[in-house]
């Protein structure tokens, strides 16, 4: 049974002194809620982007579910960007069409009634919601799609502890339970509970990928003081 | 696949299309105004002293207003395309364009096409308000005597007039000459598209400043295009000498021009055409 | 609210030890349903491997039964809940008793504190 991501060799060099990421394999198995953690500038995003076919490697290889990121691939991922990618003239309703169009395992009931949850009229044009509501609209839009692999790019990064919790319970309540999940974020402490497996990244270097559980067992702290530890510098 | 992404391009475009397509009626409405000014009319009367008011004085500014506006609405429309064609593909939507399951042609082609029909919209648009123009101007100049069904009978006269001269001067049919106007109206917005659409998506091999060498890039393919044109040209010239075809002069010219200019178009537009979908399929590199 | 986990154990038996006192404490009464793995995964803000473990953990000792059509219930053996009860109290205990030790106090001195602070327990908490 292959891994659901395979990453060979992977690395991306914007040019000679500047390495995001520096020669990095790894393997990510099905069905688990996994950190992508260091501090700002470690390559996370950099790594992420490739997965997503937005960055094209200097060097190696990324396969998901077996098959090199391309056409194929970019219908079992759904990836949460750490930008916004709508324009804000758009009608959320407009929006859903876009989606429901072009994303076969996007369900708009589910879409609509998070939405509903939060208020959110589907005639509203993104640009009048606070900053706050459009950013989860764009996780409804994300986590509403049944994938197989979930990419989030620093979904917590500046939210207050409330929107912290909703958005954590609403990767939680509807990510597909055979998929797996990569959350990026420099925040592990906020995010530590929900997570299976933790990679830890350092100036574009794979330090350390690992179950959260034995981190636990083996150094008998948090991930969170782990983390500090390791990057104290 | 194609078919939604050609949609939504539809979608997101079709308001400034039509918003342009009104101002150029607006601007038709103009160019019309400036024609009414006395002085037209009295080039066909034969009155001997003619006073010139200010409104004579306004209409040549007007007129020339006119051609500034309507080239003005074709490069607003044409900018318009290109930045459309850079945000969506190049900056943070590019995040959402190249994340969709669709391949690298289909989405280059929508775009092509979407906006290659829009230039073709507005180029139908220009040539129509030009034609409005032809009429209002013979409104003004047409003596008194001479109706509208005089003038519509004698039409084929004049078209076979101008269809001598033609064949003449330029060794091509009226007719001719029309299919290939037709040709550029409806082949030419295309390739426009796809040299822009190439400029930008060339810059963006580069590591910083990428609309700079986008439009550096625009340039260079400008100078290439007219480097080979003449090459071409002269090429064809030389074996049309060497055939010893029988043309002359400026037939000649005319010829090798139109030729040249089918060929490089074509082949520019294809190797432009690559460029894109080099950058998008193996050189994507969004900031 | 999302659960306070300690930070130094395994989240796991956080887990079950915050269930397995949810239900002794009679929040979730014997015999009633429990929410599923991924609704209280969700509540707790952790992730439902986590919880499908805790929830395996105390299916083994017992204290929740899976039926195959309804879901997942607390036991209606009121017995066996009552053990866990004296269990979780005595351990309780063992723990006050060796700390209270390690500060020196005597049997007697213990059980006289005790008495005391029960009683300003039942002052600052009028009963109703």
């Amino acid at each position: 049974m292959s891994e659901l991501v395979e990453i060979e060799g992977l690395t991306k060099a914007y040019d000679a002194a500047h390495v995001a990421v520096n020669n990095i394999t790894l393997a990510l198995p099905k069905g688990k809620i996994i950190g992508l953690l260091g501090p700002n500038g470690s390559g996370k995003t950099t790594l992420i982007k490739m997965i997503n076919g937005l960055l094209t490697p200097t060097q190696g290889r990324i396969k998901i579910n077996g098959i090199p990121v391309g056409l194929e691939t970019k219908a079992h991922v759904a990836y949460l960007p750490d930008r916004t990618y709508l324009t804000g003239n758009q009608k959320i309703s407009e929006i859903l069409d876009y989606f429901a169009d072009f994303y076969q395992d996007f369900s708009r009931e589910k879409a609509e009634e998070m939405l509903n949850n939060l208020g959110i009229e589907p005639s509203t044009r993104l640009k009048t919601l606070s900053k706050g509501n459009k950013e989860k609209v764009q996780l409804i839009l994300v986590m509403s799609r049944s994938a197989d692999l979930y990419v989030l790019d620093e979904p917590i990064a500046g939210v207050d502890p409330a929107a912290r919790d909703y958005i954590l319970r609403t990767i939680i309540n509807n990510y597909n339970p055979e998929a797996t999940v990569i959350i990026s974020t420099h925040l592990i402490g906020d995010i530590e509970q929900v997570l299976d497996e933790v990679v830890f990244m350092r100036y574009g270097h794979l330090v350390l990928y690992t179950s959260v559980d034995n981190i636990r067992e083996q150094h008998g702290k948090s991930v969170d003081a782990y983390f500090r530890e390791v990057f104290a510098c | 696949m194609l078919g939604k992404l050609m949609k939504y391009e539809w979608k997101n475009t079709w308001k400034v299309g039509v918003l342009v397509l009104c101002c150029l009626l607006l601007v038709t409405l103009f160019g019309g105004i400036s024609l009414q000014a006395p002085v037209w009319r009295s080039l066909s009367t034969s009155a001997s002293r003619y006073q010139v008011s200010l409104w004579d004085l306004m209409s040549i500014p007007m007129l020339l207003i006119y051609v500034l506006m309507l080239a003005g609405l074709y490069y607003a429309v044409f900018i318009y395309l290109a930045v459309h064609f850079y945000r969506t593909m190049y900056t943070d939507e590019g995040y959402l364009t190249h994340t969709l399951p669709a391949g690298k042609h289909q989405i280059l082609i929508s775009k092509i096409v979407n906006s290659g029909i829009w230039m073709i919209f507005v180029n139908l648009g220009i040539c129509l308000s030009t034609l409005a123009m032809v009429v209002f101007i013979t409104c003004a100049l047409k003596p008194e005597d001479i109706t509208w069904s005089m003038m519509w009978n004698n039409m084929s006269l004049v078209w076979d007039e101008i269809d001598e001269l033609y064949r003449d001067i330029f060794g091509i049919s009226l007719s001719g000459y029309i299919v290939q106007l037709i040709i550029t109206v409806l082949a030419g917005p295309f390739y426009s598209m796809i040299t822009i659409f190439g400029a930008i998506s060339i810059g963006q091999l580069f590591a910083k400043r990428r609309v700079l060498m986008a439009v550096v890039g625009y340039i260079g393919i400008r100078v290439v295009n007219a480097l080979l044109g003449s090459i071409v040209r002269n090429l064809i010239r030389l074996g049309m000498l060497r055939g010893d075809s029988g043309d002359e002069g400026i037939q000649y010219y005319m010829r090798s021009t139109m030729y040249s200019g089918f060929i490089v178009a074509v082949l520019m537009a294809a190797l432009l055409y690559f460029a894109s979908y080099y950058v998008t399929s193996r050189k994507l590199n969004l900031e | 609210m999302a659960w306070e986990l300690e930070a130094d154990r395994p989240i796991y038996a956080q887990l079950v030890e915050r269930i397995q006192m949810q239900i002794v404490s009679g929040y979730y009464p014997a015999g009633g349903k429990l929410p599923s793995v991924r609704e209280l995964a969700a509540i707790a803000a952790v992730n439902p491997n986590t919880m499908q473990k805790a929830f395996a953990e105390l299916e083994r000792n017992g204290l929740i039964v899976t039926q195959r059509t309804n879901g997942r219930n607390v036991t209606e053996d009121t017995e066996l809940i009552e053990t866990v009860r004296r269990n979780l109290a005595g351990e309780l205990l063992q723990t006050f008793f060796s700390k209270m030790k390690e500060l020196g106090y005597t049997r007697e001195q213990i059980r006289e504190l005790t008495d005391k602070g029960l009683a300003q327990a039942d002052e600052n908490e009028p009963a109703g």
